[in-house]
């Protein structure tokens, strides 16, 4: 017994498609063994008990939920389904944001595709088997990578949670880009005074382990088990040996610029990135290092090691953070002209006016030395600008803003400009801070730069007062650049080494932006703080907080059950050629005993292209399974003689069209959306099937390049629409009727423009 | 072209009115053209079409390359200028450059100083146009007629 729960949703289904109608017809349609019901809001407490008490009185043993994206609440009714038989035994079929969202304008045709796609659920339906679980065991390490102000904070919450955790930081001191800070908004506190005892106690907690000059190289493993290889490059000094008292750097000849001051000082090649490094251990620059030996002389706690060598460290954690934070974006060769002295960006200027910056404090523009008259901010440089990064980056209004002040502050006679776009301060105490900032004589421009022009170490800014619909141009002794912030090296790294899910803008992408902040796709990985988005510091302290809470219930068993929602090899017909095992980047697939390949329910990722590339189709999943998919397209086409099938990946393409969804977007409704857990898990077959049974087109829509979350899976499923095409081809039928797509989850409109394309093709 | 799709295929909708196009534009720095007001203007209904300024735009794209938004600055200002040579709105001294792209078939014909230096260079007399070849140069003629130009500026031929 099938029953079919058709939902409402208020007006957001029921507005659009007639639900009675819908009803009546899948009840005419089907035999004795569906049964439809209809509820205003199925998710409600009502609906569940609704389905709970008909899964009870009628014997249901199959369930087909027809309501909204199950990206929205899926959850909701895996748990419901969940209390009364196997989880596995129930399909949702999302009529909002696929159908009378984007069809809101043809209701009648909203109504005939929501009930081609209620059939396809019915099919698919009948094909569910119970999945079972397993467990494993847990690891309660933890791995934080980056150990900026995130990184600290979510180490340091951990520990306190007695778990065991490995901070791994790039650079040969903690603290990340708050420590280069003078200030903060809005409360002007001394940044590193409110970052020191976060320093020194992540340092001193037995329960970090801390590695400095390291870097994560490799992670393999499992949720619950990763295991990571971390990669400790020698300072040459001897860490335990070194009691930081400087001497080293004292009597070295070199003078090198200091990446920690932005390249505005010197140091030494034996060095401390600044007096207040911590932790305060000193390092050898070996690629400006001439080995004279003066510091091994001079060193009494002998620690100078000139033959160190890089060391691999290998641990074992069950959940990952990252926290590798931003960088500033570079201007350069641009019409800011940020290569010159006097233009500046924001991070720049905090160690100029830092006291424990090159100047001691004292504010001097970098060509001579003079102290400026005029400085002027300039505001969204690079942020919001399609030719840059199309997004806000947040705190630099504030950031501006706060400079601004304590220039003024200090000396009321410079002139301070702050030109910008829109003032943007949201927050508390910001705008406030903002209205004290005009008080102290803080002049603000409405407009955008659009030139920075040098006349020898002075700089003419040009920009319209678009108050006053006037060009004007503004003498200044110093620009500073409010740049954009863009994910840092290490995160783009890590996030590709991960396998995490980016956004378009390259920032590590969370599970849910609203209901899953800091979670990722990847089960037992965690973000927090600037490798998500540009934030302020309390952000940061609020995402690790929250990190170190999600790690901890994560982590709060000591066992996890997994469910066994896998590929399984049928060894009868496997032929032992080993493509599966190839296919596999997780290696999961292992070649048995007698010849056939056995897959590992414990390491298999569930990404499917190990079923769609096998040639004897010996390789089938539990869930999604080539009898499932097949039911399901089974089901649309007979309901529906005009359709076009797109494979949507769980990973991108069906988030896109679930946003085209949300922003109302209307495309054709003969596009008909089957769901599947990456583009690789489209074999030729399935694209094959589809046309057999009527289907007008076929599309295949995947990850960007280069961002399959199962690495490859996009360009397994580009392969095999390249061989439907050719097969296309011989048996007399268009080859552009099948069609790739590449696109991100964010990438509504991309979605709407390939289906449109392909209602036009096809 | 509708309003709707003037809209939509200059993109001005997107704009956020920063300024970036006024300011960068080379013609509007000493003169009255503000791209970022003509937009302003336009996006909002109002009737720009009678603007002078409209024509000191030089077409240079810069603003258009700028823009941070994507808004097609130099195809709303060409598509306000199509419209006003509808209207018959347009400055005087354009009369006389269509009579001379009708007369020599082009817009900027050869003067007696660039026909000497083109023989001091060891150049043909005059360049490779559409003058050249008599044909091509009456189809090209009837061409601006059949546009209807010259009655809509007054120019008698």
């Amino acid at each position: 017994m099938i029953g079919v729960f058709i939902c409402h949703c208020g007006i957001n289904i029921g507005g659009v498609v007639d639900i009675d109608g819908l009803v009546q017809k899948v009840e005419n349609t089907t035999g004795d063994d569906v049964l439809v019901y209809q509820n205003l809001f199925v998710c409600s407490q009502a609906g569940q008990d609704l389905i709970k008490d008909k899964i009870e009185e009628e014997g249901l043993d199959r369930v087909v939920v027809a309501s909204c994206s199950p990206k929205h609440h899926g959850a909701i009714f895996s748990k419901c389904v969940g209390e009364k038989m196997n989880p596995y035994l129930w399909e949702m079929v999302n009529i909002r944001e696929q159908c009378s969202w984007v069809h809101r304008d043809d209701p009648e045709k909203a109504t005939d595709k929501a009930y081609a796609l209620i059939m396809g659920g019915i099919e698919k339906a009948r094909k569910l088997q119970e999945i079972g679980k397993t467990s494993v065991p847990l690891t309660k390490d933890v791995l934080v990578i980056g150990g900026g102000i995130a990184g600290m904070h979510t180490s340091l919450e951990l520990a306190d949670k007695d778990f065991k955790v490995y901070l791994v930081e790039k650079k040969p001191n903690i603290g990340g880009n708050m420590v280069r800070l003078d200030r903060t908004f809005p409360t002007d506190d001394c940044s590193m005074c409110t970052i020191s005892p976060k320093l020194n106690e992540v340092t001193n907690n037995p329960n970090i382990t801390l590695f400095t000059c390291a870097e994560v190289e490799e992670v393999s493993g499992r949720p619950g088990e990763y295991k990571a290889k971390i990669l400790k490059m020698p300072r040459y000094i001897d860490e335990e040996k070194c009691t930081g008292c400087g001497t080293c750097g004292t009597v070295c000849p070199m003078a090198i610029l200091n990446d920690f001051d932005l390249n505005l000082a010197v140091r030494s090649a034996a060095y401390a990135p600044n007096s207040q490094a911590v932790p305060l251990k000193y390092s050898l620059d070996r690629d400006k290092c001439i080995q004279c030996g003066l510091c091994e002389v001079v060193c009494e706690a002998d620690a100078i090691r000139y033959d160190q060598k890089e060391e691999v460290i290998e641990v074992t954690v069950g959940a990952i953070v990252l926290a590798t934070g931003y960088e500033q974006y570079d201007l350069t060769d641009t019409e800011y002209h940020y290569e010159h002295p006097n233009v500046i960006s924001g991070l720049e200027l905090e160690r100029l006016i830092n006291s424990t910056g090159p100047t001691g404090g004292e504010l001097k523009r970098p060509s001579d030395g003079k102290r400026p008259e005029s400085v002027v901010f300039v505001q969204c440089a690079g942020s919001r600008d399609r030719r840059h990064m199309e997004y806000c980056s947040k705190i630099c209004c504030m950031y501006a803003t706060k400079n601004a002040r304590l220039i003024k502050q200090e000396d009321p006679d410079i002139d301070v400009d702050v030109c910008y776009i829109d003032l943007r301060a949201a927050g508390r105490g910001y705008e406030e801070y903002y209205d004290a900032a005009r008080e102290m004589g803080v002049n603000y421009i409405k407009g955008n730069v659009s030139d920075v022009i040098p006349d020898g170490d002075n700089l003419t800014v040009r920009l319209e007062n678009t108050m006053l619909g006037e060009i004007q141009e503004i003498n200044a002794d110093l620009v500073v650049l409010s740049t954009a912030l863009v994910p840092s090296e290490g995160t783009a790294k890590m996030t590709r080494s991960l396998g995490l899910v980016r956004k378009e803008d390259e920032f590590a992408a969370p599970f849910h932006m609203k209901i899953a902040p800091v979670d990722t796709a990847n089960m037992g990985m965690f973000i927090a703080g600037t490798c998500e988005s540009p934030k302020p510091i309390q952000e940061c302290i609020v995402d690790a907080s929250a990190v170190a809470s999600r790690v901890s219930s994560f982590l709060k068993n000591d066992e996890m059950d997994i469910d066994l929602v896998t590929a399984f090899i049928n060894p009868e017909i496997c032929v032992h050629c080993g493509k599966c095992e190839e296919n596999c980047v997780y290696g999961a697939i292992t070649e048995g005993e007698d010849g056939a390949f056995v897959v590992s329910d414990i390491s298999c990722h569930a990404c499917g292209k190990c079923a769609a590339n096998c040639i004897t189709m010996a390789v089938d999943y539990r869930y999604y399974s080539d009898i499932q998919i097949e039911a399901q397209i089974d089901g649309i086409l007979a309901a529906d003689d005009d359709v076009i099938v797109a494979f949507c990946c769980d990973q991108c393409s069906y988030n896109a069209a679930d946003l085209a969804g949300t922003a109302k977007k209307q495309y054709s409704p003969r596009i008909k959306i089957i769901h599947l857990p990456c583009s690789g898990r489209v074999s030729v077959n399935h694209i094959m099937y589809a046309f057999d049974k009527g289907a007008k087109g076929v599309m295949v829509a995947g990850c960007l390049k280069e961002q399959c979350h199962y690495i490859d899976g996009n360009y397994r499923a580009e392969e095999n629409v390249e061989i439907a095409k050719k097969a296309l081809s011989l048996m007399g039928i268009e080859a552009e009727k099948c069609e790739m797509f590449f696109m991100s989850s964010a990438m509504a409109d991309k979605f709407v423009q390939s289906v449109t394309e392909m209602d036009v093709r096809c | 072209m509708k309003d709707t799709e003037f809209l939509e295929d200059t993109k001005i909708t997107k704009c956020v009115q920063c300024g970036k196009c006024s300011a960068s534009c080379p013609a509007g720095r000493n003169s009255r053209l503000l791209t970022r007001k003509i937009i302003m203007e336009a996006k909002s209904g109002m009737d720009v079409v009678g603007r002078e300024e409209l024509w000191l735009c030089t077409t240079c794209f810069l603003c258009f390359e700028r823009c941070p938004k994507g808004v097609n600055t130099v195809d709303a200002i060409i598509e306000l200028r199509n419209r006003a040579v509808m209207e018959g709105k347009f400055p005087e001294v354009h009369v006389g450059a269509i009579e001379g792209i009708y007369d020599t078939g082009s817009g900027l014909p050869l003067s007696p100083d660039g026909i000497r230096d083109r023989s001091m260079l060891g150049l043909e007399k005059e360049p490779e146009d559409i003058a050249r070849n008599e044909e091509d140069f009456k189809n090209f003629q009837k061409l601006i007629k059949e546009l209807g130009l010259l009655e809509k500026v007054g120019v008698e031929r």
